[in-house]
């Protein structure tokens, strides 16, 4: 108990050092903790964009001097066109909260299939009550499969949902606004993350009264779904035809320069914080090797006194483990008022990011303290004594 | 006999190499309870390593070393340090304080390692301060201390666990002459009391007050 009162004495006497240490371990950690959020983000949107429609898409950003449905029909005359994926935008209110509100044509419904936590997709045709209508929602709205609803459009006009599938955490879903030129192309721009009611267009008697939701642009994309049997010279001509109705871009690479930048964007991300990591680990060790040189002396002091040498090492490593604890204990209270962006984690992420933060801070005392430790373990005690004799 | 050296040889290894230099070559060394020693000799001809081996901080190569009769030659470190702890006080030349505490913190740390009550150890550090008169210096950081009142802490640290032998290795080394004559004087008053002394020196006047003066030439006692 003495060896636990004599390492708390030598934390607290040199208190400045220790807190410099402490904070700086927890300045890189919530740094870590950014990278961690930033990195899941966009590996959840590698995810999402792997989901969507890939084979013989091909996806047109209409231009603003044609009309959605003069571009479609244009195209879909094609005979290579087996059919043209389109979403509408609205705004949904639930509960007196907004939502977004997208309408899938059969197209789309047939093409992509977003995951689901329960229920089913659009496609598998559920069959609801009479006056309800069929809808997938995201997990955030707290439905469940087979709840029955009302929901409101902003000038008023009541409808009678269903929920017959509920998307997966994070909510992912394919949401077409802005372009799709792969200069712009982001995961963001055809995947949204926001709270969601999805349904089909052959279920609504007339989409014109839906409009997209406050402060998004209207759709402009056309999702293209070529016939399997078309030969690829054709395809090739075909979509150079169509450049007159707007940018047209194969989904293949599109997904392929998303996932090519995002990669590049968390590497450039990782360099930095890595870069940070050890300069702030640098100065770290050096105040706690400085410390621990200093307690040598110490313990130099205290092995004259009467302290048996292997307490010494006790000492050092009680130490340790006590820096190691409210290191860890200050990151808890951190990670639970919300500083370390857990809130954006899923929970098995959540649990992988305190892993790491408690190897990190482990391993940074540790490398340090197990060193020196060693050094404790073998020393030759003359050499130790004769190190007392020269003043301080 | 309180202490009693035959044959003690020490050796240590030097360099990287196999190489070593013996440099204690078979000390024959009886003091008896109450005497007041003086150990003289050149610079490097190891003083401090025979005080270190009197004061169970470091051990013989070979030889016997007994302490009121019984051989501790081969005894285990964690006797030793009870030994250093309750029977032995150490001053030395730069004074081995804990320089960012005060004065009465340094003064316990023998007691905490004695595990001594907590209620009792400030009453009993403030004890041996008021007996070398520097009870009023309890609170002051030893830093901020002079060399005499440093080493007047050593000795009242030395003494708090009524310890019956002071071992001092160059008490007066750092001293201007005034405060070495203040530290002789106390050692003189400590060892009218029973204390038993010794002291490494190479200063004529320290040896002159002792009542017997060794000198270690060449390894051995001259
Ligand atoms: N731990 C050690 N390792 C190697 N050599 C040592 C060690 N301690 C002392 N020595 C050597 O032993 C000799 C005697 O040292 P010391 O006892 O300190 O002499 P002094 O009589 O000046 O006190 C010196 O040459 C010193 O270099
Ligand atoms: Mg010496």
């Amino acid at each position: 108990m003495r060896v636990l009162l004599i390492a708390f004495r030598l934390i607290w006497k040199r208190k400045l050092t220790n807190i410099t240490i402490v904070v700086q371990i927890i300045l890189s950690i919530i740094m870590l903790a950014q990278l961690f959020v930033f990195v899941s983000d966009h590996r959840s949107s590698v995810r999402a964009v792997s989901e969507l429609p890939v084979s013989d898409t091909i996806v047109v950003s209409v231009f603003e001097y044609y009309t959605m449905e003069q571009a479609a029909r244009q195209i879909l005359a094609t005979p290579e066109v087996e059919s043209v994926g389109k979403i509408y935008t609205g705004t949904f209110f639930y509960n007196n909260v907004s939502i977004n509100l997208a309408i899938y044509n059969d197209a789309i419904i047939k093409h992509y299939f977003p995951n689901l936590t329960s229920g089913n997709w659009l496609s598998d045709n559920p069959s609801v009550d009479n006056n309800a209508i069929p809808v997938v929602v995201s997990f955030d709205m707290g439905l469940r499969t087979g709840d029955t609803v009302h929901m409101s459009l902003p000038n008023g006009d009541a409808y009678q949902v269903t929920v017959v599938g509920v998307l997966k955490e994070p909510t992912q879903y394919l949401y077409p606004s802005g372009s799709a030129s792969p200069e712009y192309f982001s995961a963001r721009v055809i995947i949204s993350p926001e709270s969601v009611v999805i349904m089909r267009d052959t279920d609504l008697s007339d989409t014109s009264v839906f409009e997209p939701a406050l402060g998004q642009p209207a759709a402009r994309n056309l999702f293209v779904f070529i016939n399997g049997d078309a030969n690829a010279a054709d395809v090739e001509a075909v979509t150079d035809a169509w450049r007159k109705y707007g940018e047209t871009t194969p989904m293949t690479s599109l997904i392929a320069n998303y996932v090519k930048d995002t990669n590049s964007l968390i590497g450039g991300a990782s360099l930095m914080f890595i870069v940070f990591l050890s300069l702030a680990a640098t100065s770290v060790l050096s105040s706690y090797l400085t410390q621990s040189m200093r307690n040598r002396r110490l313990f130099t002091v205290f092995y004259l006194l009467g302290m048996e040498w292997r307490k010494g090492v006790a000492i050092e490593i009680c130490r340790m483990l006590i820096l190691i604890i409210i290191t860890m204990s200050l990151c808890l209270i951190a990670g639970a008022s919300g500083l370390l962006m857990l809130q954006w984690m899923t929970l098995r992420s959540a649990y992988t990011f305190y892993g790491i933060v408690l190897l990190y801070i482990t391993v940074t005392f540790a490398a340090i303290g197990v060193r020196f430790l060693v050094r404790l373990v073998r020393e030759d005690i003359s050499a130790a004594l004769k190190e007392l004799q020269q003043s301080e | 006999m309180l202490i009693e050296m035959i044959g003690i040889e020490k050796v240590f290894k030097t360099g990287k190499v196999s190489a070593v230099s013996k440099i204690l070559k078979g000390i024959d060394l009886t003091i008896e309870k109450g005497e007041m020693v003086a150990v003289k000799g050149s610079s490097g001809a190891g003083k401090s390593t025979l005080l270190h081996i009197l004061g169970c901080l470091d051990r013989p190569t070979s030889g016997i070393y007994r302490l009121n009769g019984v051989d501790i030659t081969n005894e285990s470190s964690s006797n030793l340090s009870k030994i250093r702890n309750k029977r032995l006080g150490f001053v030395m030349q730069h004074f081995a304080l804990v320089e960012d505490d005060n004065v009465l913190a340094n003064v316990s740390v023998p007691l905490l390692f004695a595990k001594t009550p907590f209620s009792q150890v400030d009453a009993l550090s403030m004890e041996k301060l008021r007996q070398l008169g520097i009870d009023h210096l309890a609170g002051q950081k030893v830093s901020k201390l002079s060399g005499g009142e440093k080493q007047r802490v050593a000795i009242a640290r030395a003494l708090v666990n009524n310890t019956d032998i002071i071992l001092a290795d160059e008490p007066t080394g750092a001293l201007d002459q005034e405060n070495s004559a203040l530290i002789m004087d106390i050692f003189k008053k400590l060892n009218l009391l029973g204390t038993t002394i010794i002291i490494v020196t190479h200063e004529e006047f320290v040896a002159n007050a002792c009542e017997r003066v060794i000198t270690i030439a060449d390894g051995k006692i001259a």
